[in-house]
C-alpha cells in the first residue's frame, strides 16, 4: 500500500473527487490540501469549469478518486500461480467478476497471504491446511464508465496535467482510516485496540461516507444521503447518522464481525454535530471523535485557514494527493489515451531538459575552462614577454664582455669532435715499437678513415665510425725456419695485444711466413746453392692491428 | 496536433528540443573547438615560456662555464683554427715545419677544399673548411717522417686529423750506402706518403679570418 510521500517530494497535485452530484476541485501540494471548487454535473459549462479549474490550480498533475455511490468490490482467492500467468489470471477472474465494467482493477490483500501462510506452517496449522485453499486473497473493485466520468476525460482534455491514476476514495483511504484510529485510540485507550475500525465522515452535497477497516483491510464501505447539518438542530443528523451506523454494524456480522473483536468508531467533523452522536450510539465500541483540522493535524496534513470544519473530504483528497501511485488503479481506454501521450511528453520533456541541461552546464564548464586557460595565457604571455627581456639582457651583457657564444660554443663543440675522430698514428708507432724486439719492420700502413665527425646536427660531439687499423709488414731472414718465425710472429701479436688492448686494440696475423697447414702452398728447395741462395732471401709476414672500440 | 497534448505542450517541447539541439551543436562546434584551440596556445606559449627560461638559466650557467671555455678556445684561436685555409700561407707553413724536420723530400698536395655543413657554425655565422692533403715523403731516417707528422699535427694551423699513413724501407743499410751518404749525397732510406683533413673555421659572410673574442 502506497504511503503518502515526504512533503518536499510531493509534486503540486489536483485531486478530482467524483460524486454522485458533481466534482469537487482540490489541490495539494505540500502537504498541505486545499478545497478549490465543487462542479455540479447538471451546470452547462462543466467542462469548461472544471478544465479552468484545473489549469488555475497549477497543479502538474491529476489524481481522480471515485466517491460516488456506485463501485462494486469482491474478495476472490486466486490459486498460486506463476509469476508469468498471475496477471492473465487475474484479469481472466476480473472479467468474470464484473463483465460489465470496463473500468476494473484488482488487488492482493495481506488477508489472504496471513491465511496462507497460518496454512502452511506449524504443526498445529494442519488442519487448517486441508481445509483452506492455497491461493492469494484479491480485492476485485469495478465502477461503470458513465457519462460523467466522460465529461471528466473532455475537461482534463482541455488541461495539460498529467493523469496520475484513477482510484476508489474508500480503498485509497483504508490506510488513513488504520492509521488515524489506531493512533487515536491508542492515545484515548491505551494498548490493545480493536481489530475492527469505523471512520464516519460527511462529504459535501448530502453523503455520508463510512470505511470499516479490519486489521488494516477494507472490510466494508457505504456512502448514503443524510440530511444536511444544521446548527439550529445538530440532533437531527446525529440521529440520521446514527441510524445508518446501526446499518453499517448489522452488516458486519456478516462480514465475521463479533464483539469480542473490539470495534473502534471514530467520527470526523464539527463537534456541534458529532457530540450529539455519541448518545445515539449503543453498539460496544471505543468512540472517539475529531475536527478536521484535527485529524488533519495527526495525519501530517496542513488545511488552508478557510477549510470547512465539518466536511472531511480534503483529508481524502489531501492523504492520497500526497502518495506516488494509486493503490488500486482503475484501467479506462478513456484514461490512456490522455496518459500516454503526455506520458511520452514528459518523458521527451524530461529528456530535453536534461539535455539542455547537460548542454548548457557542459558550455558553462567549457566556457570555464576557457576563461581559465585565457587567463592563464595572459600571464604565460606577461612571463614570456618578462624571459623574452632577460634573455636579451643577457645577451647584450654576454656581447657587451666581448664573448661571441655561439661562436665560442660552435668552434669548441666541433673542435672537440674532430678531435674524437683522430688518431694519433705516432702513439699507435710508439707501443708497436716498443714489442718489436729483433723483428724487422719493412713497412707499414695506418688508416683512419670513415664518417665525417662534423656533419651532423647534433650540439654535442659525435664519435664517427671510423675504420682504424695499422698493417705491419715484417720480414725474416730466408735461413730461419718457417715454423720458428711463424712462432715469432704469434709471439709478436701476442705482445702486441697484451699492451693494446687497453687502448682499444686486437693484433692479428694476416700473413704468416709460411701457412704449414693443410691450406697452405709448401715449396721448399735443398742443396747447396738452394743454401747459399736462402741466405740472401726474405720470408715476408703482415700483422694487422685493428681498432675495435670506438674513437674518442 | 496530436491527440491528448495541446499545441502549447507541442511547442513547447518542440523549442525545447531545439534549444537542447542547437545548444549541444554550439558546444561542440564552437566552445570546445575555441577552448581547445586557447588551450593549444596556451601550451605552445608555457612551453616557449619554459624553453626560455631554460635557455637563460643555461646562459647564466654557461656564462661560469664560459670563463673556462674561453681558455680553450683561445687556444684553439691561438692554433689559428679560424683560418680561410689560404693555400699559399698552408704551404709556406708546411714548408717551414718540413725544412725544420731536415727532411730529404716533402711534396704536399691539397685537394680542393669543400664546406662541411654544420649547424653549429651555421649558428656562429661560420662554416667549417676541409681540404684533403697528401704529402709524398723521402727520408735518410724514419724519425724525421714522425717529426714531420708529429709537427703537422702540433703546429700546422687548423686542425689536421692523419687519415693514412704509409711508410716503408726504401733501401737496406749496406757498406755502400754508407759510403754513399758519407759523400754527402742525399739517399733516401725511407719513402712514404701520408694523408690528412685539414679543417678550419671562418666566417660565412668574408674570407677573412673569424675571431671569437672581439
Amino acid at each position: 500500500m502506497s504511503a503518502p510521500l515526504p512533503s518536499f517530494l510531493l509534486p503540486n497535485r489536483c485531486v478530482l473527487l467524483i460524486m454522485d452530484d458533481g466534482v469537487s476541485v482540490y489541490r495539494v501540494a505540500s502537504k498541505q490540501s486545499q478545497f478549490l471548487v465543487s462542479i455540479m454535473w447538471r451546470d452547462p459549462a462543466f467542462e469548461e469549469k472544471l478544465a479552468d479549474a484545473v489549469n488555475r490550480s497549477g497543479a502538474s498533475s491529476v489524481m481522480i478518486l471515485n466517491d460516488a455511490v456506485e463501485q462494486h468490490y469482491r474478495k476472490e482467492k486466486v490459486p498460486v500461480i506463476t509469476m508469468f500467468d498471475r496477471a492473465n489470471i487475474v484479469q481472466r477472474r476480473l472479467n468474470v467478476a464484473f463483465p460489465n465494467f470496463s473500468m476494473r482493477a484488482a488487488m492482493v490483500l495481506k488477508e489472504g497471504t496471513k491465511a496462507l501462510k497460518a496454512a502452511g506452517g506449524g504443526a498445529s496449522a494442519k488442519g487448517a491446511k486441508e481445509t483452506t485453499n492455497k491461493g492469494d486473497l484479491y480485492l476485485f473493485a469495478a465502477v461503470p464508465s458513465t457519462e460523467s466520468f466522460g465529461r471528466v476525460m473532455l475537461a482534463l482534455q482541455n488541461t495539460d496535467v498529467q493523469i496520475s491514476g484513477y482510484g476508489l476514495l474508500p480503498v485509497e483511504s483504508t490506510g488513513m482510516v488504520d492509521m488515524l484510529v489506531k493512533k487515536i485510540a491508542q492515545k484515548s485507550f491505551g494498548v490493545g485496540t480493536a481489530r475492527w475500525s469505523i471512520l464516519i465522515s460527511q462529504h459535501r452535497g448530502g453523503g455520508l461516507r463510512q470505511i470499516v477497516v479490519r486489521d488494516g483491510e477494507l472490510a466494508l464501505t457505504r456512502v448514503t444521503p443524510v440530511v444536511e447539518p444544521s446548527p439550529e438542530n445538530p440532533g437531527v443528523w446525529a440521529a440520521d447518522v446514527s441510524q445508518e451506523l446501526q446499518a453499517t454494524l448489522s452488516y458486519l456480522a456478516r462480514f465475521g464481525y463479533t464483539p469480542e473483536d473490539g470495534l473502534d468508531i471514530l467520527v470526523v467533523g464539527d463537534p456541534t454535530y458529532t457530540e450529539a452522536l455519541e448518545s445515539m450510539i449503543y453498539a460496544p465500541c471505543n468512540y472517539m471523535v475529531l475536527k478536521v483540522a484535527e485529524a488533519a493535524k495527526h495525519l501530517g496534513l496542513k488545511l488552508t485557514s478557510d477549510a470547512d470544519e465539518h466536511f472531511s473530504e480534503v483529508l481524502h483528497a489531501g492523504w492520497v494527493g500526497s502518495k506516488l501511485v494509486i493503490d488500486l488503479p482503475l484501467a479506462s481506454r478513456d484514461i490512456q489515451t490522455l496518459q500516454q501521450p503526455r506520458l511520452v511528453a514528459q518523458v521527451v520533456m524530461l529528456v530535453g531538459a536534461v539535455a539542455a541541461c547537460g548542454a548548457l552546464g557542459m558550455a558553462a564548464d567549457e566556457a570555464l575552462k576557457m576563461y581559465r586557460a585565457s587567463v592563464n595565457l595572459e600571464v604565460a604571455m606577461i612571463q614570456k614577454q618578462k624571459i623574452e627581456n632577460i634573455y636579451q639582457e643577457e645577451l647584450i651583457r654576454k656581447q657587451k664582455m666581448g664573448i661571441d657564444v655561439p661562436l665560442v660554443k660552435g668552434s669548441l663543440a666541433i673542435s672537440d669532435s674532430i678531435n674524437l675522430a683522430k688518431v694519433d698514428p705516432l702513439y699507435l708507432l710508439d707501443m708497436i715499437s716498443r714489442e718489436l724486439e729483433t723483428i724487422r719492420l719493412d713497412k707499414f700502413e695506418f688508416v683512419n678513415e670513415g664518417l665525417e665527425p662534423i656533419k651532423s646536427k647534433s650540439t654535442d660531439p659525435v664519435v664517427a665510425d671510423r675504420n682504424t687499423h695499422i698493417t705491419l709488414y715484417v720480414s725474416f731472414a730466408g735461413s730461419i725456419k718457417p715454423k720458428e718465425g711463424n712462432e715469432e710472429i704469434d709471439k709478436l701479436v701476442g705482445r702486441l695485444n697484451e699492451k693494446m688492448k687497453d687502448s682499444g686494440y686486437v693484433a692479428a696475423v694476416s700473413k704468416p711466413l709460411q701457412d704449414l697447414s693443410f691450406r697452405g702452398v709448401a715449396e721448399s728447395e735443398f742443396g747447396y746453392t738452394a743454401t747459399q741462395r736462402k741466405s740472401d732471401d726474405r720470408y715476408h709476414a703482415e700483422i694487422v692491428v685493428k681498432r675495435v672500440a670506438k674513437n674518442g | 496536433m496530436v491527440k491528448g497534448l495541446s499545441n502549447k505542450v507541442v511547442y513547447f517541447i518542440l523549442a525545447l528540443l531545439a534549444f537542447a539541439g542547437g545548444a549541444g551543436y554550439v558546444v561542440y562546434d564552437y566552445v570546445i573547438p575555441e577552448r581547445e584551440q586557447v588551450e593549444q596556445q596556451l601550451a605552445t606559449t608555457k612551453s616557449a615560456v619554459q624553453a626560455k627560461y631554460d635557455e637563460v638559466a643555461r646562459m647564466k650557467e654557461e656564462f661560469v662555464l664560459l670563463q673556462s671555455q674561453l681558455r680553450t678556445f683561445k687556444d684553439l684561436e691561438a692554433r689559428g683554427f679560424f683560418n680561410d685555409q689560404d693555400r699559399a700561407t698552408a704551404i709556406e707553413n708546411f714548408s717551414k715545419l718540413s725544412t725544420r724536420v731536415g727532411i730529404l723530400k716533402a711534396k704536399l698536395k691539397f685537394d680542393a677544399g669543400a664546406v662541411v655543413p654544420n649547424d653549429m657554425a651555421d649558428q656562429a655565422s661560420q662554416i667549417v673548411v676541409k681540404s684533403r692533403g697528401t704529402v709524398d715523403i723521402e727520408s735518410l731516417d724514419d724519425v724525421d717522417v714522425y717529426s714531420l707528422v708529429k709537427f703537422m699535427q702540433e703546429r700546422f694551423p687548423g686542425s689536421v686529423d692523419i687519415t693514412k699513413v704509409s711508410l716503408e724501407r726504401a733501401e737496406a743499410l749496406n757498406a755502400a750506402m754508407l759510403r754513399q751518404i758519407g759523400s754527402g749525397k742525399p739517399v733516401p732510406l725511407i719513402r712514404g706518403d701520408f694523408q690528412f683533413d685539414w679543417r678550419t673555421m671562418t666566417s660565412s659572410n668574408s674570407s677573412a679570418p673569424a675571431a671569437g673574442g672581439k
